[in-house]
This record gives C-alpha cells, sequence and structure tokens, in this order.
C-alpha cells in the first residue's frame, strides 16, 4: 500500500483536508516510541487503496522538537507528500514548502484557504508558483471540499525528483523572490476578527475574556455531564439492575465470584457507587461516572481549539506557570484534570519534557478536584454556609500554587522551552471536523481508561478481602487524629479516598464533624491518593519509580495543608 | 539500499574523526591533569557535529533538554578547553559575540560577514596571505597569525531591498529590543542577537532581517510578548523578545 503523507504548518486546515480525504477508517495514536498523537487513514489513490498518515503540524524539518522529528520519520517513510499551505500567510509557509521539495519525493501542493484569500487582499498568482516550485499548486478550500480531487488527480501525475540536482542558493531569499513574483497584496482594514484578536491577548481585558470563556466553559461542561448521567446513563443503568441482581442471587454459591463481579450488596441491592464488584462499579464508574464529563469537555475543548483560542489562554497564563516550572500550555491538562483526573493525565502528553510531565500530573492529582468530588465538595460544605466551599477551593488553590513553586525549584533536571507560539486566526469551527475530531477523543479514552479501571477496581477488591485497608487506616489514623483533629473514624473516609473521592467525602456525613473538621476532611480528602484509575493512569505514564515519588509528594503535601488548615482554622473557629 | 549504505559511510568517516577528535582531547585533559566528563563529551559531540559558526549560547540551548544538559558555564569552560587542545578555534566579532569554528583538520581561512542577516562566509585567497606576508616582511616583522573580518551585506541580502514598503530606511532609525516596543509600535527586524538556532528558529516563524513586526501586547510581569508580523499573531518569550532587534524611525 502507498503511504501519503499530508504535512504542512499547524493551523493551515490539514487536519480539514485529512479529513475530507478518508473516510470511516481513521485511527488516532501515538507515534511508536513518541508521545506524539497523529492520526492515520485509508483512501482511494490511482485506483488503489493508499494509506494517508496526518503529520504533526511542523515549520521546518530541522528537528528541533520531537514533532519535527516523527514528521522527519514519516516522510522517510513515504511514497507520495501532499503538503497544504495556507494560502493567506504564503510566504511563511513556502519555508517548509521548499524544504519538502528538496526531498524529491512526488509533491503536490494545496494552496488552502484560498476563498479567504479574496477577504484579506490577497492575490496569488497558482500558476506562476507552480512554475517557480516546478510542481503542481492546486487552490483548494477544504472546509467545503473544493479543489481536493484536483489535487489528488495532480498527485497522480506528480513526478519523482529523487536523482535531480537541488536549487542552490538562500533559502528565504528564494522564497522573498517567489512571493514577490506571485503574490500581491491589496491594503485592508482592521476586521473585527483582529480586533477580537488582538483583546484577546491583552494582559488585562484577555484576563477577563478568559475568565468569562471559563466560566462559561466549565458552566456547559457540568451542564452536558449532568444531563447525560441524568437523562441517559442512570435510566440505562437501573435497566441493568434487574439482571445484575438476578446474577448475584444465581452466584449465592460462589461467595468469591460474586464478590468480584458484583460486590457487595448495599441494603440488599446493589449501589453503583459502593458495591464494588467488576459489572456493578467497575462499569458504572468509567461508562456512567466520567465518560459524561469526557464527553462534555472535549466538546468545549474542541470548541476552545477549533475557534483559536486555547493557544492565547496559554499566552495569558504563561508567566504564572513557569513559575511552577511548567509552560502556558500546561493549562490544557489542568482543564481536563477538573472533569476527571484520568484524561487531564493523559493530555500531559503534549508537554515537551518528562520533568514537566512530573510537574504536572503531580500538580493535578494534587490541586485539580474533578467535577464528581467537587459536586460532593458543594453540596456538603455549602451547607454550612458558601464562604466555607470558597475555603476549602481557596486552601486547595494555595497548595496548588505552593507544591507548584517548590516542585518547580526542587526539579532541576530537564528544562522548560521557551516557546514560540502561533496564535491561529480566531475562526469559526468546521463541524465534521469537530465531531471526527471529538469521536477519535472518546473512542481513545474508553480504549485506553476503561480496561485500567476495570483492572484496577479488580486489583482494589482483592487488597480489600486480604484486610490490607484495615492496616492502612491503622497505620494513618494517628496523623488523621493528632495532625488533622478529625475523629478516629474518619480514618475510613480517608482509606476510601483511594477507590472513590466523592464516595469518601460522602461516608464524612455520618460522623457528626464540626464545621472546622468537613473543611480540613474535605481538603485533604481533595489532596491525597487521586482515585485508583487517575493512580493508574499515573503509573502508566510516568512509571512506578516516579509515580511513588509523585504519591511521596502528594502525600507530604496534603499532610502539610491539613495540618496548617487545621491549627490555622482552629484560631478563628 | 545503496543509500543507508552511503549514509552509514558517511557516518563512518564522520566517526572516524570524531574518535581522533575525541582522543585529542583526552590527552590534553591528561596533559592538564583534567578529568573527562560526560559533559564534556556532550558538548564537543554537539560542536563537532555542527558545520556553522557556534557560539556558547546556542550550544548551551542545544543541550539543554538533553539529561545531562550542561550550564552555560561548563559549556564556556568546554569551549575554551577545545581552543587549548587545538580542536576548536574562537573568533570575537565587531559587536563583542565570540562564535566558535572547527580547528582540526581545517586550513586556514578569513571570514566575510553580513551585517544584515548575520552570514558567515568563510574564504581563503592565497594572494591576500601573501600580501600579508610581504608587508609583515617589509617591516621586519614575523607574522604569526592574523585575523581577516570583512564585514558587509552578502549577495543575496545586496540583490533584495527591505520586503516591506512600510519599511523604513536604515537611517534614521533607532535599533531596540522587540520587548521594548509600545504595544501597537512598528518596527523593522534588524538583527537577532541569539545564535543561529534561534535565528532559524525565529525566520521558521516568519521573524527575520527585513520583516516588518507590530507589537501586540506583552503579558505582565516578564510574560511573553504577542507581535504579529504578516497579519499573524505570534508569541514569544521575553527572553527571546530582547535578542530580537528592532529598527523604529526617529520620532
Amino acid at each position: 500500500m502507498k503511504r501519503i503523507v499530508l504535512i504542512g504548518n499547524p493551523n493551515v486546515g490539514k487536519s480539514v483536508v485529512f479529513t475530507r480525504l478518508t473516510g470511516v477508517h481513521v485511527v488516532a495514536s501515538n507515534y511508536p516510541g513518541t508521545t506524539v498523537e497523529y492520526a492515520q487513514g485509508e483512501m482511494l489513490f490511482a485506483g488503489e487503496r493508499a494509506r494517508l498518515i496526518d503529520a504533526p503540524g511542523v515549520y521546518s524539518l530541522d528537528a528541533s522538537s520531537r514533532a519535527d522529528e516523527v514528521a522527519l520519520r514519516m516522510l522517510d517513510e513515504a511514497d507520495l507528500v501532499i503538503n497544504v499551505v495556507d494560502a493567506t500567510n504564503l510566504e511563511r509557509n513556502l519555508g517548509l514548502t521548499l524544504e519538502l521539495l528538496d526531498r524529491g519525493l512526488p509533491t503536490v501542493v494545496v494552496l488552502n484557504m484560498w476563498d479567504e484569500t479574496a477577504h484579506r487582499g490577497i492575490e496569488i498568482d497558482a500558476d506562476k508558483l507552480a512554475a517557480h516550485l516546478g510542481c503542481a499548486v492546486i487552490p483548494t478550500v477544504a472546509v467545503t471540499g473544493e479543489g481536493i480531487k484536483h489535487a489528488i488527480d495532480a498527485l497522480e501525475r506528480a513526478p519523482d525528483r529523487r536523482e535531480r540536482s537541488r536549487p542552490q542558493g538562500d533559502m528565504w531569499h528564494r522564497i522573498g523572490d517567489i512571493v514577490g513574483d506571485v503574490q500581491r497584496l491589496a491594503p485592508h482594514h482592521h476586521t473585527l476578527r483582529q480586533r477580537l484578536e488582538d483583546v484577546a491577548v491583552n494582559p488585562v481585558g484577555g484576563l477577563a475574556i478568559a475568565a468569562v470563556v471559563l466560566a462559561a466553559s466549565f458552566a456547559a461542561i457540568r451542564a452536558i455531564g449532568e444531563g447525560l448521567i441524568g437523562y441517559v446513563f442512570d435510566p440505562l443503568f437501573e435497566l441493568l439492575r434487574g439482571p445484575l441482581e438476578g446474577l448475584a442471587g444465581a452466584l449465592a454459591g460462589h461467595p468469591f465470584l460474586r464478590d468480584v463481579l458484583i460486590g457487595r450488596l448495599v441494603d440488599g441491592g446493589i449501589d453503583y457507587g459502593q458495591s464494588f464488584g467488576l459489572l456493578t462499579t467497575g462499569l458504572y464508574i468509567p461508562i456512567a461516572a466520567v465518560l459524561p464529563y469526557i464527553v462534555g469537555f472535549y466538546l468545549v475543548l474542541g470548541l476552545l481549539e477549533d475557534t483559536g483560542y486555547l493557544p492565547r489562554l496559554a499566552v495569558l497564563l504563561d508567566r504564572m506557570m513557569h513559575h511552577m516550572g511548567l509552560h502556558g500550555y500546561a493549562i490544557v491538562p489542568h482543564l481536563l484534570g477538573l472533569g476527571c483526573n484520568v484524561p487531564g493525565i493523559m493530555a500531559t502528553r503534549t508537554l515537551e519534557s518528562k520533568r514537566e510531565r512530573f510537574i504536572a500530573i503531580t500538580l493535578i492529582s494534587i490541586g485539580v478536584p474533578c467535577a464528581s468530588l467537587q459536586a460532593m465538595i458543594i453540596g456538603l460544605v455549602g451547607q454550612r454556609g458558601l464562604g466555607y466551599v470558597f475555603l476549602v477551593y481557596g486552601i486547595i488553590l494555595v497548595s496548588w500554587l505552593v507544591t507548584g513553586l517548590i516542585l518547580a525549584r526542587v526539579i532541576r533536571k530537564g528544562f522548560s522551552p521557551e516557546h514560540i507560539i502561533e496564535m491561529p486566526p480566531i475562526r469559526r469551527p468546521n463541524l465534521s471536523v469537530f465531531l471526527k475530531k471529538f469521536w477519535m477523543r472518546a473512542v481513545y479514552f474508553l480504549k485506553e481508561a476503561l480496561p485500567i479501571v476495570l483492572g484496577g477496581v479488580l486489583v482494589v477488591n482483592l487488597l480489600y478481602a486480604v484486610g490490607l485497608f484495615n492496616w492502612i487506616a491503622a497505620a494513618a489514623s494517628p496523623v488523621v487524629v493528632k495532625l488533622w483533629g478529625l475523629p478516629r473514624d474518619a480514618v475510613v473516609s480517608v482509606a476510601m479516598g483511594f477507590l472513590r473521592k466523592d464516595v469518601a467525602v460522602g461516608m464524612l456525613v455520618p460522623l457528626a464533624l464540626t464545621t472546622k473538621q468537613l473543611v480540613v476532611g474535605c481538603v485533604v480528602l481533595a489532596m491525597t491518593f487521586p482515585c485508583i484509575a487517575t493512580f493508574i493512569m499515573i503509573a502508566k505514564e510516568l512509571g512506578l519509580r516516579l509515580l511513588a515519588l509523585s504519591t511521596i509528594v502528594m502525600l507530604i503535601a496534603a499532610v502539610i495543608a491539613g495540618t496548617l488548615a487545621n491549627l490555622g482554622l482552629s484560631i478563628f473557629m | 539500499m545503496t543509500k543507508f549504505s552511503k549514509k552509514e559511510k558517511t557516518a563512518e568517516r564522520a566517526k572516524g574523526r570524531f574518535d581522533r577528535e575525541r582522543r585529542l582531547l583526552d590527552d590534553f585533559c591528561r596533559q592538564q591533569g583534567l578529568h573527562h566528563s560526560d559533559k564534556r563529551t556532550l558538548i564537543m559531540e554537539e560542536f563537532l557535529a555542527s558545520d556553522h559558526h557556534l557560539g556558547v549560547e546556542e550550544i548551551w540551548l542545544a543541550l539543554k533538554g538533553h539529561r545531562k544538559g550542561p550550564d552555560r558555564k561548563t559549556v564556556q569552560g568546554t569551549m575554551e578547553l577545545l581552543v587549548g587542545a587545538g580542536l576548536a578555534r574562537e573568533l570575537r566579532l565587531e559587536d563583542g559575540t565570540v562564535v566558535y569554528e572547527h580547528a582540526f583538520a581545517h586550513r586556514h581561512h578569513d571570514h566575510m560577514i553580513c551585517r544584515r542577516c548575520g552570514r558567515m562566509i568563510e574564504f581563503a585567497s592565497p594572494e591576500i596571505e601573501r600580501m600579508q606576508e610581504q608587508v609583515a616582511g617589509r617591516h621586519g616583522f614575523v607574522e604569526e597569525d592574523h585575523v581577516l573580518q570583512i564585514y558587509g551585506i552578502c549577495r543575496s541580502c545586496a540583490a533584495k531591498a527591505p520586503v516591506d514598503e512600510a519599511a523604513p530606511g536604515d537611517e534614521g532609525e533607532s535599533l531596540v529590543p522587540l520587548a521594548a516596543l509600545k504595544p501597537g509600535q512598528k518596527g523593522v527586524v534588524r538583527k537577532i542577537a541569539g545564535g543561529e538556532l534561534m535565528a532559524r528558529r525565529l525566520a521558521a516563524m516568519n521573524i527575520r532581517p527585513g520583516k516588518l513586526v507590530t507589537k501586540v501586547s506583552a503579558m505582565l510581569m516578564g510574560g511573553p510578548v504577542v507581535i504579529s508580523v504578516d497579519g499573524r499573531q505570534l508569541a514569544i518569550g521575553h527572553g527571546m523578545a530582547h535578542k530580537v532587534l528592532v529598527g523604529v524611525p526617529w520620532a
């Protein structure tokens, strides 16, 4: 099968071209041996099936980043090249084009966003450009599909020039000559879109916009998540209740098997939150409790990405994140983590260095409470007054900040690279691309997370059966009682936090805690061990050694924060 | 298949030379009573792998991501060591920057340096060498070494006026770092005061001498600087924004 590589600068509509060319057989995966994600699919080329590979967006073939290296390796294995060029930014895009043409593979240049050029007063002579480059240049509007077929026809006729000599001379001067010859610019006015772009990166106005955008995002995510749970998944699992309870009865003679598959019966029935069987809680957590928020998050995140807003948010927060040893883009995994820590931790793969990944993952598991935990905190603490809810959030936020500041100073290995971030024009997202990306992400999440959660529940059930949790509870009780000022019974809840954070918070209810104890309890539960699914995800992403290190940081942070909160609040309450 | 074997052959040859160069450094270190650290090998590999004239900053930047990435001081020290061992030659340019070039198994040559794009062209002219010897001889002077740097505008820069019509001419403008522009102010990029590596990365993003840039905004407290080139917004780190020098017309 022929391998066709689709390559171009970031934000030139490459994914749209990819979506246009491929059918439903699309898989997203990490490039072997790297954490760079890419997609590949199949298409019809010259009457045969061919593999289309969507290379990561790169500005040059310098191999100066991991994305560049992956793109280079893909080119080494390619038979044909489709170079997607942003017609509204010809000069910059041509750098990569010339580098690609120098490699001599049969190449076609796709001059995308052709319709935009008119709005911006840009006039390009595509035939002249083709003459300069010595390869076919096809104007396209990928979002409508215009020109895509021509591009493929042209690719079939594209010559192989690997044996020819290369033009010499300084690349940027060649480009200057070409652009001067083929492109004409008419003056045009500042549009509303440009004004919006400018305001979005204003250090003051931009932060105000960011606050509004983030608040709206969370409202949307919660609405989508809770809507899906209430109207789709909970009713679905209610339907399953009958058959599962029947199964529990049938397995009455095999208590071990029943405990593993169904779990404990609460008040004579299945409690999806607390039974902890593979088929009950094991299925319920990833599908009915986490997936709905994932759906909401991926929808909102996709929207933020496709409108071009996300890089602007990253730039606004870059300075703050640098203090924590991260760069602005690390805000994305944090945002995801607020829905569910599992996809947040998966998203740290986009960060460049291991150091950043370790810091981000540790910070997420300490200072980013997931949606279901937040719901419990707001519900429970809110009864004592809204001010206390803010108190809990404030303490967690401060702990997050302080931990980050310390981690950035302690861990000096690795580096936080200084980035040049391109901010794509703010534009209206394309629906089919948006949906396809969402679908790919949702499937990817289910494939990655479902087995992990199921395995985790199984392991924890076994540990519970051998009494490990009682031992942990006994060991932890001095800290819980003396340092945190919580009653002895709260130990069980803390141990429970390892399984389900929200359930653990719920278990504080019957303890008749004072408001101070409740605040401290919620803080330490939010900061200690993440739930089992997150825990296993961290092990998968960082390895066991760094997981242990991350856990130690987490424990120290929780002990200190809980103790300080206990002592501090004792003065006032 | 042939392609691979050719690649391998080149790699082998390079390796052979590298081994010789490394032995040289080892001997030199032993003479000086220094131990040969992994960091030094790393720096040396980086330096020898490049055909460009590299500064300390560039080598440091290139190795920053490495697990054993050295600090600037180590790079500086190692480069001085390489100079001492006869593996590198130090070149001091008119603006005070210091770059290093390969010295082992490289003949004597001189440099032409483009003031606009910073490109360095190596040349060797037997006539000039002969004339220098003659001049020295007339003065009864025994020449040991000489440095000849010709500053000016390279062919490709000369062939091309600044790209943007709005660009102010060379006269009547002052050179300021991009970071120092006010929001909304325009300037034409004149010089990248970093190494070649940084210049290449910036050039790929359309920030290179001759380009008209507008500063859009800067985040507070030394955060990234947002600029606009050809109607596209780019954010660059504060440190980098200090190294991009732009010409702005006198007010």
